[in-house]
């Protein structure tokens, strides 16, 4: 039920030690906010993001529980311009934390009028 | 180099601020270059004469021109900082990848380029609380003995948390920089001084020592006009005027004086006058400025 109240805020905390999902953009506005708690033991976090789009921006950033910019990338397509045969833009990040600090840790996906997919995929162990 | 799953293309970026580094985009990119059957590729492009951040990625056969591959074993760009003339050499040293910062070092701002990119590698898998200090510090000592402005401010740029001892070390280091170039705005802001801090001292002695001059010529001006009034008192009147001091009446310092009563009027009347004042109090005054000064 907090969990779902958190949603409807445009919030979400994971609580799961696995976390993987696909957004369709169709010239679609999100700003949304992933809370990832981290505890006391935990050996590392695993991130994977990856977008396309033929329009628009995605913006994905990480931060830790101290503010620090852990990494993100930002994607735009402005133009139909096709290059290589593959038209829009791509963004694709793996990273993964060591003995991440403990606290929550923050993943902020925005999208401004963006069309394509935005995929991740997250692990905790 | 590069197997066939890549595009035998490979492009240039221009990053025109830091935040653009991690942005994939068709904006940016401009130049491109063909990558023959033996895995060399030479790209000319346009650059300014001041030094700016560039950056170099190849693509997957399937996908767009402007892709970012970040982390992981297909990473597809490197960073390097180039200015007009510029020999720009990359020898493929990590075999397992694509691409590698390391690749780009046959400049000193690309050594010290790859440097700072081995440091914030290496720290994202520290997380203790002692490491995360030696990043700042190693961050801050980079970006004071660089010889390339532009690596110094990106080094700058990935520091956080800092305590005021740190601070004031970039604010020393980011002193010396030449404030129009475009990668420092939002540094040089942050650490703005309000000017020299030795003018500041300099003014504010300055401004104590004339205070204390005026103050001092104040007193002296007073002192001298209160002696040339008191010179004009004679010893008589200099008695009557500690008895009025005291409190006493016309008709008590006559007493005491053993004079008439309308003689100590005479000599009050002439306090008065000599003093420019209307009555007992301000004589009063005048006692206590005379006292002051030894009078």
């Amino acid at each position: 039920m907090f969990i779902l109240s958190a949603f409807l805020l445009r919030a979400q905390i994971i609580g799961k030690s696995e976390l993987t999902k696909t957004i369709i953009l169709t010239d679609s506005s999100i700003n949304r906010r992933l809370y990832l708690p981290i505890t006391k033991g935990m050996a590392y976090i695993h991130f994977f993001f990856k977008v396309n789009v033929s329009d628009g921006g995605v913006t994905v950033n990480i931060e830790d529980p101290e503010g620090k910019q852990e990494g993100g990338f930002r994607v735009t397509a402005d133009t139909e311009m096709e290059e290589n045969g593959e038209k829009g833009s791509k963004g694709q990040m793996t990273h993964e934390v060591n003995f991440p600090i403990q606290g929550n840790w923050l993943i902020l996906l925005k999208s401004k009028h963006a069309s394509g997919t935005l995929s991740y995929e997250i692990k905790l162990n | 180099m590069l197997d066939s799953s890549w595009a035998k293309q490979v492009y240039i970026c221009a990053i025109p601020e830091f935040n653009q580094m991690y942005t994939a985009s068709d904006e940016l990119i401009t130049g491109r270059g063909v990558i023959d059957s033996a895995g060399y590729f030479t790209l000319k492009f346009s650059c300014k004469q001041e030094p700016l951040l560039y950056r170099l990625h190849v693509i997957k056969k399937s996908d767009p021109a402007s892709t970012l591959i970040i982390g992981g074993k297909d990473e597809n760009f490197v960073f390097f900082i180039a200015k007009a003339q510029d020999y720009i050499y990359l020898k493929h040293i990590n075999k397992n990848m694509p691409l590698s910062q390391n690749d780009v070092q046959n400049t000193p701002a690309n050594k010290e380029l790859a440097r700072l990119f081995s440091i914030l590698n290496y720290s994202s898998n520290q997380k203790v609380r002692t490491d995360r200090e030696r990043l700042k510090n190693q961050l801050i000592d980079l970006a004071d003995s660089s010889s390339s402005q532009l690596v110094s401010l990106l080094a700058i740029s990935n520091t956080f948390g800092l305590s005021d001892r740190q601070k004031e070390r970039i604010a020393n280091t980011v002193e010396k920089f030449n404030r129009q170039n475009p990668y420092g705005a939002n540094i040089f802001e942050q650490y703005k001084k309000t000017g020299p801090g030795y003018i500041l001292v300099i003014a504010a002695l300055l401004l104590i020592v004339t205070g204390v001059f005026v103050i001092i010529a104040i007193q002296t001006r007073k002192k001298n006009t209160a002696l040339k009034i008191f010179k004009t008192l004679s010893q008589r009147e200099t008695t009557i005027i500690k008895f009025i001091a005291d409190g006493k009446s016309n008709k008590e310092i006559a007493a005491e004086l053993n004079v008439e009563l309308s003689t100590v009027k005479t000599h009050v009347n002439n306090i008065y006058t000599k003093l420019n004042v209307k009555g007992r109090k301000d004589v009063l005054a005048y006692k206590a400025l005379f006292k002051k000064y030894g009078l």
